[in-house]
């Protein structure tokens, strides 16, 4: 082999060996060995494949941006592939900003999964979305639910907190009470802290306490069924205790909270104080049964009490009759005065001859009658004589206006007597009555 | 130049093809309407020069640009929206599957690229890029969208040994 040969073999041994660098080694110089510059072009395809070299590390190390200049079927297969990356970082960001009908045509396999994905993103933004919107309007419901319950509380609480009457709550157990309105302070001297600490039996009197726990304990066995006895309202009255002492009438009225189900949750009540309601009512009931002068029952009282009796079955019953004497001449000589004494006399003296449960009454001006009720001859006669001796009694202490009475007594063994008794007990009385009278001008 | 021109343009010159050609359709083949231009770029080189004649078929393409996005799409604010209209409609009407490789509006700076090209793709290698009607076309696009002027470049091109033609629109501040 001539040298020139032989260098031209050599000359081709460094080219392939710089060739093969070019594609395995690491790190490559910009520039071609000098010596191999002497191959025509040599230097201009190793730029170009240099090139090549650069921009596939470059993506393969996920740099995009890298510039490729070269030209041709592989520099522009190259530049594709570049496009099309550049492209699905595109497509990318626009799914990413929620345009889902982005979709890849251009690689392969993957163009098939990519789209799946998105179609699947899409179908789970659609989803979520639509939650989404449920639950936002669920919330705008729920905003509003809560608003109206709230206004609802506020006008609630605005009149519980403004009336007169006492508004609370009490839970089922009956032990404590879970609201109180202020005007408790009113009812019972009480702060609402209070009222709201105390117990239900110091609250009011035992009795009272009895029959409020019978009225809940029946509501709540009532609700037990699933009965819809919740909303009716019941009144009871109570005696309850004022910080100060006092003992007051209090109206109650009780409903009852269910539930969706019927059942009790909470009872709710509206107390009043009616302390001068049933005074007054007592002032009246007295009035309507009483004599004024004397306080002695009267005739209205006395014909209700005979009523009863007719048609009772306790017998025997007697009558005393009593008559005022004299009464129209003290009235005609010393006055009506007088007269109104001599009647507070002859009502002192049977109110001293009688117990508490017999029943005296003034039936008319100078007229009073006893019933004597599981009383007989015998027992009635005593009653007569225990009049006299009280009436001696009351004449011997009294002095100066004498009261003198006669007296006539019956006795009824059925009821069907009764009013036969009394008017023979009248008779016997007028008996009495002229007989006495004849003693005194004998 | 005066109102009483001959060929000013109007979207009716495309005619009414259904009542024109209920056989035939709106449809050709590619090599007629790239006869048609190459027949152009020959002929008018040699009247006005190479020069002039990438500057005609660039003002043609924008003239084009301008019309089409007046007639073929819905305004709109949204860039995305923008390029999701052009895509489907260069891909119906068989101009040219486009992909965004970049698109900042912000620094004026979009890189379009167009595969399967109307006026390049499969023509020989050349030493040139050679869609200068297509820069006109997505300058003035681009231009109608935005109300900021275009300068676009073809940097790739078939032609040119590439797979794909690659334009590079910069705005003109
Ligand atoms: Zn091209």
């Amino acid at each position: 082999m001539n040298p020139a040969s032989e260098n031209n073999l050599a000359l081709l041994d460094a080219a392939v060996k710089n060739l093969h660098d070019l594609l395995t080694a690491r790190t490559v110089s910009p520039e071609p060995p000098e010596e191999l510059a002497v191959i025509g072009g040599y230097a201009q395809l190793y730029a170009t494949l240099r090139e090549v070299r650069t921009a596939i590390m470059a993506f393969s190390s996920g740099d995009l941006n890298c510039k490729v200049m070269m030209k041709g079927y592989v520099p522009g297969s190259i530049k594709a592939l570049q496009a099309s990356l550049n492209h699905l970082t595109w497509q990318t960001k626009m799914i990413a900003s929620g345009d889902f009908t982005q979709r890849v045509d251009f690689m392969g396999d993957f163009s098939e999964s990519f789209n799946m994905m998105v179609e699947q993103l899409d179908r789970s933004r659609t989803e979520l979305e639509s939650m989404n919107r449920q639950l936002y309007e669920n919330n705008i419901k729920l905003e509003q639910q809560a608003e109206a319950l709230r206004e609802s509380e506020e006008r609630l609480r605005h009149i519980a907190e403004n009336v007169s009457d006492v508004i609370w709550t009490l839970d089922r157990s009956v032990e404590h009470f879970t609201y109180m309105s202020p005007s408790i302070a009113g009812l019972r001297g009480l702060s609402v802290d209070e009222a709201l600490r105390e117990p239900l039996d110091q609250a009011m009197t035992p009795e009272s306490l009895v029959s409020l726990r019978k009225l809940l304990s029946d509501r709540l066995i009532k609700t037990e069924g699933g009965g819809d006895a919740g909303s009716v309202s019941e009144v009871i009255e109570v005696e309850q205790f004022c910080r100060d002492g006092r003992i007051i009438n209090v109206e109650v009225a009780i409903s009852a909270i269910t539930d969706s189900d019927g059942q009790i949750k909470e009872f709710v009540g509206v107390s009043r104080d009616i302390t001068a309601r049933r005074k007054a009512e007592d002032i009246l009931k007295y009035q309507s049964t009483h004599d004024s002068l004397t306080g002695l029952y009267n005739r209205a009282f006395l014909d209700a009490e005979l009523e009863l009796a007719v048609r009772g079955r306790k017998f025997p019953v007697s009558v005393i009759v009593a008559d005022l004497d004299g009464l129209k001449r003290v009235n005609d000589s010393l006055g009506h005065e007088a007269g109104d004494k001599l009647i507070k006399g002859a009502a002192a003296v049977l109110l001293m001859a009688f117990r508490g449960n017999d029943i005296v009454a003034r039936t008319g001006g100078d007229e009073f009658v006893i019933l004597l009720h599981e009383m007989g001859h015998e027992e009635s006669a005593i009653a007569c004589e225990r009049i006299r001796s009280c009436l001696a009694i009351y004449n011997s202490e009294s002095g100066d206006l004498p009261v003198s009475i006669s007296l006539g007594a019956a006795t009824a063994l059925t009821g069907d007597e009764i009013l036969a008794a009394l008017k023979t007990a009248d008779e016997r009385m007028y008996a009495d009555k002229v007989q006495r009278k004849q003693q005194r001008t004998d | 130049m005066s109102d009483d021109r001959k060929y000013k343009f109007s979207w009716d010159l495309l005619g009414d093809i259904q009542a024109g050609r209920p056989n035939l359709g709106n449809t050709t083949r590619l090599e007629v309407y790239r006869l048609l231009q190459f027949a152009f770029r020959d002929v008018i080189e040699q009247h006005v020069g190479t020069e002039e004649t990438d500057k005609i078929f660039y003002e043609a393409g924008a003239l084009a640009g301008k019309e089409f996005y007046a007639h073929m799409l819905t305004p709109t604010a949204d860039l995305n929206d923008f390029v999701r209209q052009l895509q489907e409609a260069l891909k119906d009407l068989g101009i040219g599957i486009l992909r965004v490789e970049k698109a900042d509006l912000a620094k004026g700076e979009i890189i379009i690229t167009v595969s399967e090209d109307l006026d390049c793709s499969g023509l020989p290698e050349l030493d040139y890029e050679i869609c200068s009607y297509d820069e006109g076309f997505i300058s003035a696009l681009l231009e109608c969208f935005s109300g900021i002027k275009f300068i676009v470049k073809e940097i790739d091109c078939w032609c040119t040994g590439d797979r794909t033609c690659r334009f590079e629109a910069k705005a003109v501040v």
